[in-house]
């Protein structure tokens, strides 16, 4: 066999060969690439609150990443983009995640225990947590998720059809979709209806103070108690956290605390101690905290789930150091869930699960003793 | 047990109420085999008239990306080939239950009804309705065109490592592309009479690469075979070209590669039949033989252009060529022929590649 009778070169056809393969290769690739030139102007829901316009571009002043953004930028939150000079939010009536939880399970045991909360979200988080468990909408722009559309007042409605007593702004991050939640629980509030903020607390002061306005509940995930473990496993600062949690103790919101035991990340009891003694000490003693269990997820897989005896022992030193209302979540049959009267140390209301087994205090206030238990009972 | 579970079950006489597949997901070819339609087969020849089977092919997620979407509807098009009912369940894995007859999501209500005492299968901490309005929307969302996993085709190891990728959105250049144009760039530099060479080397170390995935198949404990391929194939290479046969010198070399892309032909034509043989000592034998031939034909390749051109330079220059096709093949067929067009279609592209090397190779000096 020889080229006698060939016009092709081996050269030629290894050449067209790859060009033609790489040809074929990019057509799936294009996607990849934004073709900004053929955006759909509809993702661009409403104008962004807490924008300033400065000499480096536009900057988003809701959460202390402070993105500054020049025209057709997103940012870091995936939620915010600016069109024609202007910062507009994506995330307005487009939630990507609907469903009716037990509002224990934001978990809140001190906020109408027993009562269903009509919860929501959008695509977008202003972190970057390696242990997410909803890293397939956290990480990635309402604009890229399957979503449904339900404006502010089709929310209120969907929540009195199902029965539920608030709403809840929660999977994601409702800071990234703030306006969305402003105006939803504006008009939530006027059917009487209790919002519910479920958040890693990462917002600035102004933003927070507007938004305490129209919120009746926060659980707060105090994800981390060490600066550098806080950058390295969310990618944002422990400081605003702690200033949102005094903010909000002073507002007058319900506060809970949430703090998830990671095995190698915030499991180290010193560091634990200290989370404890600053909340005792910065007045939070009367603040529920819930320690919750770690299941391998997202980027932390190779780790194993905690150990019960973490939590246990977490438990001990929030109780030693004087904190009233400590939880244990995320590990059946094996939580300490029941409320218990600080002061009688009688239980006042028995869980199981995310069951309300039995509920006796009257008048938010032990039936035994009479000592007031903190929360909103109804 | 210590046995292959795939062969356990194949082999398992009696009849079981309930098959519990508890392995993580589809993660490598080795676990992809617990997810197959040939698996799901087994497990239904031993359920018994009501038996129920389970498995959990990744997480269960608030939200199915389009990546878990494509990994689920893959394992879930192959037990719907097997079972007439299958119904997934979100919990903290996405579960599938399939069985011969309606299955109940009901469970809370089961477990009561049937006085089942637990902590977790309770009200307590599941919604019976919200579990089946979850299974619903998870329905809707699997897609029904995705191809079944099957074992010579395991297409859900391969949407599992696009899920992995998903993860980090800012890569999702194709890594592996890249890599093979890398490895397929020494090309430009093997010379014509070295082509053969390298696309023969090239396709040896792909059938190496499908002999291995295969052996996950037959036999499934591969870590003490493995050392038995790999020496098959290289006592294949040191009998073709350092063995002096007056046989083999009567053919001539063109001859030779047609014999050898005749061989990958028929090799492929037969894949899927050898699959299914169940023996250890036969399938070992096969395995053995389908690698010594074609290395036997790669090593008579390599001594024959090295006794032609003679010298230091030009035996380095052809080693070279049969090394760098061997790299290329190796990348080829792992990371792209086998997760795309499944492992029979890559026995084909073989003796494609040993095609080339017949016609931009073998010279017309050379009969």
């Amino acid at each position: 066999m020889n080229n006698q009778g060939c016009d092709l070169s081996k050269r030629d056809f290894l050449k067209k060969s790859l060009a033609l393969s790489a040809g074929l290769i990019c057509l799936p690739c294009r996607s990849v690439f934004p073709a900004s030139h053929m955006e759909d102007s509809g993702i661009y829901k409403r104008i962004a609150m807490f924008q300033e316009e400065t000499a480096r571009g536009i900057m988003c002043r809701i959460c202390p990443n402070e993105c500054v953004l020049k025209e057709g930028e997103l940012s870091k939150c995936n939620n915010r983009k600016v069109h024609d000079s202007k910062l507009y939010t994506l995330a307005f009536g487009n939630p990507c995640s609907v469903n009716v939880d037990p509002v224990e399970k934001k978990p809140l045991y001190h906020f109408l225990p027993g009562s269903k909360a009509f919860s929501i979200a959008t695509a977008g988080c202003n972190l970057v947590c390696l242990n997410c468990q909803n890293w397939t909408i956290s990480q990635i722009s309402p604009d890229k998720t399957r979503n449904i559309e339900l404006m502010p007042q089709q929310v209120v409605s969907e929540c009195i059809r199902n029965n539920a007593a608030s709403i809840a702004y929660t999977y994601t991050e409702p800071v990234t979709f703030y306006e969305y939640v402003f105006e939803t629980a504006t008009l939530a509030r006027d059917a009487g209806i209790k919002n519910i903020f479920k958040s890693n607390g990462y917002i600035n002061r102004d933003p927070l103070k507007k938004i305490c306005g129209v919120i009746d509940a926060a659980n707060i995930d105090l994800k981390a108690f060490s600066e550098s473990t806080y950058l390295k496993l969310t990618g944002g600062k422990l400081q605003p956290v702690l200033d949102s949690l005094k903010q909000i103790n002073d507002s007058g919101v319900w506060l809970e605390i949430t703090n998830l035991v990671v095995p190698d990340w915030t499991d180290n009891m010193d560091d634990i101690a200290a989370m404890c003694k600053w909340l005792s000490t910065n007045g939070f003693k009367n603040t529920p905290l819930h320690f919750s269990r770690f299941y391998p997820l997202h980027k932390l897989e190779q780790l194993p789930p905690t150990p019960v005896e973490i939590l246990n022992n977490a438990y001990k030193i929030a109780t030693d150091e004087g904190l009233r209302y400590v939880y244990t979540g995320n590990m059946p049959g094996n939580e300490i869930s029941d409320t218990i009267c600080p002061k009688c140390k009688a239980t006042v209301i028995e869980r199981q699960g995310f069951r309300v087994v039995t509920n006796s205090l009257t008048d938010g206030k032990c039936s035994k003793c009479g000592g007031h238990i903190e929360g909103i009972w109804n | 047990m210590s046995d292959d579970a795939f062969r356990y079950i194949k082999n398992y006489k009696d009849s079981a109420d309930a098959i519990i597949l508890l392995l993580p997901p589809p993660t490598t070819l080795l676990l992809n085999r617990y997810y197959t339609s040939e698996f799901f087969s087994e497990v239904r020849k031993k359920l018994s008239k009501n038996g129920v089977f389970m498995c959990s092919p990744g997480p269960g997620e608030n939200y199915l990306n389009k990546e878990a979407i494509n990994l689920y509807s893959s394992i879930y098009n192959s037990l719907t080939s097997n079972f007439r009912n299958v119904k997934p369940v979100t919990g903290e894995k996405l579960y599938f239950i399939a069985s011969g007859n309606p299955v109940s999501l009901f469970f809370c209500h089961l477990a009561e009804k049937n006085n089942i005492n637990n902590i977790y299968v309770s009200r307590d901490y599941l919604d019976d309705e919200l579990i089946n309005k979850k299974s619903e929307e998870v329905m809707s969302l699997l897609d029904r065109g995705i191809h079944q996993n099957k074992s010579a085709y395991p297409v859900a190891s391969f949407h599992f490592q696009r899920y992995q990728f998903s993860k980090n959105i800012g890569e999702k250049i194709p890594a592996i592309v890249l890599m093979i144009i890398i490895f397929a760039l020494p090309v430009f530099r093997v010379k014509k009479r070295n082509f053969l060479m390298y696309c023969s080397a090239s396709a040896l170390a792909g059938l190496e690469i499908i002999i291995l995935l295969s052996l996950q198949i037959m036999i499934g404990n591969m870590y003490q075979l493995t050392g038995l391929v790999i020496a098959g194939f290289m006592a294949g290479l040191a009998v073709g070209s350092g063995i002096k046969s007056a046989f083999l010198d009567t053919i001539s070399l063109r001859n030779k590669v047609i014999l050898q892309v005749l061989f990958y032909i028929a090799f492929g034509m037969i894949y899927n039949s050898l699959a299914d043989i169940k023996s250890l000592v036969p399938a070992l034998a096969v395995i053995l033989i389908a690698g010594f031939l074609p290395a036997l034909i790669t090593g008579r390749i390599f001594r024959e252009l090295t006794l032609q051109t003679g010298g230091i330079d030009k035996s380095s220059s052809v080693y070279s060529a049969d090394l760098s096709g061997s790299a290329l093949g190796f990348i080829f067929i792992s990371g792209i022929a086998v997760p795309v067009f499944g492992i029979q279609v890559s026995v084909f592209l073989l003796a494609i590649q040993v095609c080339a090397g017949i016609i931009f190779g073998v010279s017309k000096n050379t009969n």
